[in-house]
């Protein structure tokens, strides 16, 4: 409740100050604050029973200025396969089915609330490349910590805010809240089904505005 | 190699089982020698490395009788260890069942037989399970660090468990309880008492148990069937000035478990230990006293499916020595000077090397005083010198005096500390399934430039410079403050304050990716941490019959670096895991894992006419939480907690005749279980047994 007032309040101030500063310019978009439910990002290979085979399967891509997946090869902005996340911008890991990236994406994980995050430092932004994904992999080092026994879930990091940079350079950030369908309060690894994407994001619309 | 030898040794105990009867049998005849030393206080060994008395040790102690362990149908020391106050028994996920105490975990509280320690902690545990009580004497527990006597693993507590000697003319004791889930439990003693104080005690248990399942929905057990035995002999004498003890303990366990529809497996134990000791008597003030003991503890287990054999094992050995000097100055002052030296190995499957290897010396000493009737102390450091890292030195302090009337004050400020385990050393393991890998601290560099040389590493997160230096022990500072008020001879309260500083725990983090998007990880001395509290006894005996006792620990056990950075804004959590993020609030910290804050407990025992004796005991432990269930890492408000809950314990005995007793008993008797969270816990048992002394 307090942060949807905080982003109404944000919005209002943006909107408020781009107005009483220049009357002739065109009016700055509106910032635009939503939530995906269920983005499924399947993946085949990995773990799962047996020895791990290598990852594969296409990356589930999304575009912050459609608000939605998209099926494009070039307009997405990021892209998700398991725990995986991907940006349009850099040098590809070099995976099974990983797509080529042909924009300018980047990005970068910072520390704090979603309203808290209001400003990019665009200095931290970083782009994927042959040695890693731009949002690191692996329990503990990107956005989610896996728990291990008994529970085996993934649970999105408290205070994990993903910063984007997109593929034609804007900036979004995103909480990510689930990794089971339909997010459940309590999943349990026997019944949850993974893959499944819920999360809160914001996007600034306007080209080269780096607040919220 | 190994198994050879375990095999030889073996052998050497048949030997040495033979040898203790012929030189017994040799000799035998039977001695009446009435010894009715029957002293009004209690002795303890544990807290001086001699026979002292309780009452005035300066130092947080507990004794367990005998007579409490009989009269609750205890069968293994889990059962009598978990109603005492103060001490938590908690499960593992191993199915091992470890002790806590002042919020310490079964790693850091040495568990000792005749002084002597147990080994085989394949996943930090040592699972009391696995030791039978019914040949004991009595428990020993000192509270708080006794490194200063015990050296490593004595940091939080030590637990001496004194086996019973013959006392008379007895011939035959015999034990049979049969209980819920198809539980047969059998012990067996005897002993004679010969001349010139031999003596011979064997004692034998047998022990098999359907196990339970708490949770039906699953096709596997909570606990499956298994079955063990105990085997233990020991043979004494005194001869002019010179002391001899020797024992001998067996004991081996089989278990056939099922992971799921297509994991089965077979897990097979084999422990065995041998101490001798031998005590001289040089003059009327100074004895000279020398123990060797070996142990080992092998388990074997087999995992097999359809497509994957697999083989796990554990196989440890340690030889101990030691040599004791100890000097009575009269007036009650004693000064004692050891040296020890401790080599044990280590085989293992998920290491690096084959076989591990470690050997270690020690000096200690320890000066006991009595300033007054009703002042004394304690001052003692033990200095432990290993090859593998830095070298530790341990002192203590503790005194106890009189401040008034009926009211003793007690306090004890030590060092203690646990040398890293094999395990954070030498570890080299993939999950097979997940696909990460941990890694022991000295083995870091050859793991990673193996898995660079196959391709596996994405990159390095940690410089490899940081293993060239040596991973610490774990060092703590153990400070207990107790009073003893005893207002009437009926009554005693028993109040201690303790806090335990904790430094350079090791903990694993992330220090390279894999290119499977999983992680490497390794060992550090990492976090700081504390556990403090409040323990209170409150003892009630207003006749020979009748004793009431209730008992309260209030614990709170954090880490110091999850303190700081909640208090500097850089922690978050999530109200459920599925909900935005917030900065956390101090007060949100509960701490760390699996303690309760309050623990309470009511024991009462009555002893009515007719040889009858009834009991009533009950323990309560408030929430605690086993892991995160919101992503930070670590235990707040808004995580997952398993619900606080009673376990009530009855049970009668009645004396038929001299020689015969009958038991009956129910333990858990509100059926309470959680089967997720506490797999200790089978529902209500329902038990008889009877105790024939020829």
């Amino acid at each position: 409740m307090k942060t949807k007032s905080i982003y109404k309040l944000l919005i209002l101030m943006l909107i408020f100050s781009s107005c009483s500063k220049d009357d002739d310019t065109i009016t700055l978009l509106d910032v635009v604050s939503n939530q995906v439910t269920n983005l499924h990002a399947p993946q085949q290979g990995g773990s799962g029973g047996g020895p791990p085979t290598p990852i594969s399967g296409e990356f589930t891509k999304f575009d912050f200025s459609l608000g939605s997946v998209t099926i494009s090869e070039t307009d997405w902005d990021i892209g998700f396969r398991g725990t995986s996340i991907i940006v349009n911008g850099g040098v590809s890991l070099g995976t099974v089915d990983e797509p080529s990236r042909t924009g300018n994406a980047a990005a970068y994980v910072a520390s704090g609330t979603l309203a808290s995050v209001m400003q990019v430092d665009t200095n931290l932004l970083v782009q994927d490349s042959s040695n890693g994904y731009a949002i690191a992999t692996g329990s503990g080092s990107g956005w989610y910590t896996y728990s291990g026994p008994p529970t085996y879930l993934i649970t999105p990091t408290p205070g994990k805010i993903l910063v984007f940079k997109t593929a034609d350079g804007k900036y979004a950030k995103v909480e990510i809240l689930s990794y089971y369908k339909d997010s459940p309060p309590t999943p349990d690894y026997r019944f949850s089904e993974g893959r499944y994407f819920t999360f809160n994001y914001v996007y600034q619309p306007n080209e080269g505005v780096t607040n919220f | 190699m190994n198994l050879n030898f375990n095999h030889i040794s073996i052998n050497c105990y048949n030997l040495l089982i033979i040898l203790f009867f012929s030189t017994f049998f040799c000799s035998a005849q039977v001695y009446n020698d009435s010894i009715s030393t029957k002293s009004l206080d209690e002795v303890v060994v544990t807290g001086t490395k001699t026979k002292r008395q309780l009452s005035s040790l300066p130092l947080p102690a507990k004794l367990i009788s005998k007579n409490e362990i009989d009269e609750i149908n205890s069968s293994r020391l889990k059962d009598i260890l978990d109603q005492q106050t103060g001490i938590m028994i908690v499960p593992d996920f191993g199915g091992g069942e470890g002790i806590q105490i002042q919020g310490l975990d079964s790693e850091y509280i040495l568990i000792l037989i005749d002084g002597l320690p147990l080994i085989g902690r394949q996943s930090g545990t040592l699972d009391l399970n696995r030791i039978a009580i019914a040949n004991i004497e009595q428990i020993e527990v000192i509270k708080g660090s006794s490194s200063s006597l015990y050296g490593s693993e004595a940091l939080g507590g030590v637990v001496n468990i004194i086996s019973s000697e013959i006392k008379d003319t007895l011939l035959l004791n015999i034990d049979y309880k049969l209980a819920s889930y198809n539980t047969n439990d059998i012990n067996v003693s005897t002993g004679v008492i010969g001349k010139n104080g031999k003596k011979l005690n064997i004692f034998f248990n047998s022990y098999a148990s359907d196990g339970y399942d708490l949770d039906k929905t699953d096709n596997i057990n909570t606990i499956d069937p298994y079955n063990n035995y105990t085997g233990f002999v020991k043979y004494s004498f005194l001869k002019n000035n010179l002391s001899f003890f020797s024992s001998a303990r067996i004991f081996d366990e089989k278990q056939s478990f099922k992971i799921n529809e297509n994991y089965f497996g077979d897990n097979n134990t084999l422990e065995w230990n041998s101490n001798s000791k031998i005590g001289l008597k040089i003059s009327e003030n100074f004895n000279i006293e020398s123990d060797i003991y070996f142990t080992s503890y092998n388990s074997e287990e087999n995992i097999s499916s359809a497509k994957i054999e697999e083989e796990n094992y554990f196989d440890q050995f340690l030889i101990k020595s030691e040599v004791r000097g100890i000097n009575d100055f009269g007036s009650r002052d004693k000064l004692i000077i050891g040296l020890g030296y401790i080599d044990e190995s280590l085989r293992r499957n998920d290491f690096y090397k084959n076989k591990i290897k470690q050997s270690s010396f020690n000096i200690f000493t320890q000066l006991e005083g009595f300033l007054s009737n009703n002042t004394n102390y304690i001052i003692g450091a033990r200095y432990d010198n290993y090859s593998n890292y830095k070298s530790q030195i341990s002192p203590r302090i503790a005194f106890r005096t009189k401040i008034f009337q009926n009211i003793f004050l007690k306090s004890s400020i030590g060092k203690g500390f646990k040398a890293p385990d094999f395990r954070q050393l030498y570890f080299n393991f993939s999950n097979s399934t997940v696909g990460y890998s941990v890694v022991g601290h000295n083995v870091v560099n050859e793991v990673i430039s193996e898995l660079t040389e196959s391709n596996q590493i994405a990159n390095l997160i940690v410089s490899l410079d940081e293993f060239n230096n040596q991973l610490k022990p774990e060092t703590s500072l153990s400070f207990n403050l107790g009073l003893n008020y005893t207002p009437l001879n009926e009554l005693k309260l028993e109040i201690n304050l303790f806090r335990n500083d904790i430094n350079n725990l090791i903990d694993y983090r992330v220090i390279a990716n894999k290119i499977n998007g999983q992680n490497v990880f390794s060992y550090f001395n990492l976090n700081k941490v504390y556990t403090q509290g409040i323990e209170s006894t409150f003892n009630y005996k207003p006749n020979k019959k009748i004793n009431f006792i209730i008992g309260y620990q209030f614990l709170e056990a954090k880490d110091k670096d999850v303190n700081d950075s909640i208090k500097n804004g850089e922690v978050f959590a999530r109200e459920s895991s599925n909900s935005p993020s917030f900065i956390m609030q101090s007060d949100d910290y509960f701490g760390l894992y699996n303690r309760s804050k309050h623990t309470f407990n009511f024991k009462i025992f009555i002893e009515t006419k007719n040889n009858l004796k009834l009991n009533f005991r009950s323990k309560y432990r408030t929430k605690y939480g086993l892991f995160d269930s919101n992503g930070n890492d670590f235990l707040d408000a808004y995580d997952e907690f398993v619900k606080g809950y009673f376990d009530i314990d009855i049970a009668g005995s009645k004396k038929i005749n001299k020689s015969l007793t009958i038991n009956i008993g129910i333990d858990n008797i509100l059926d309470y279980t959680d089967p997720s969270n506490i797999t200790n816990l089978p529902g209500r048992i329902v038990y008889g047994k009877f105790n024939l002394k020829l």
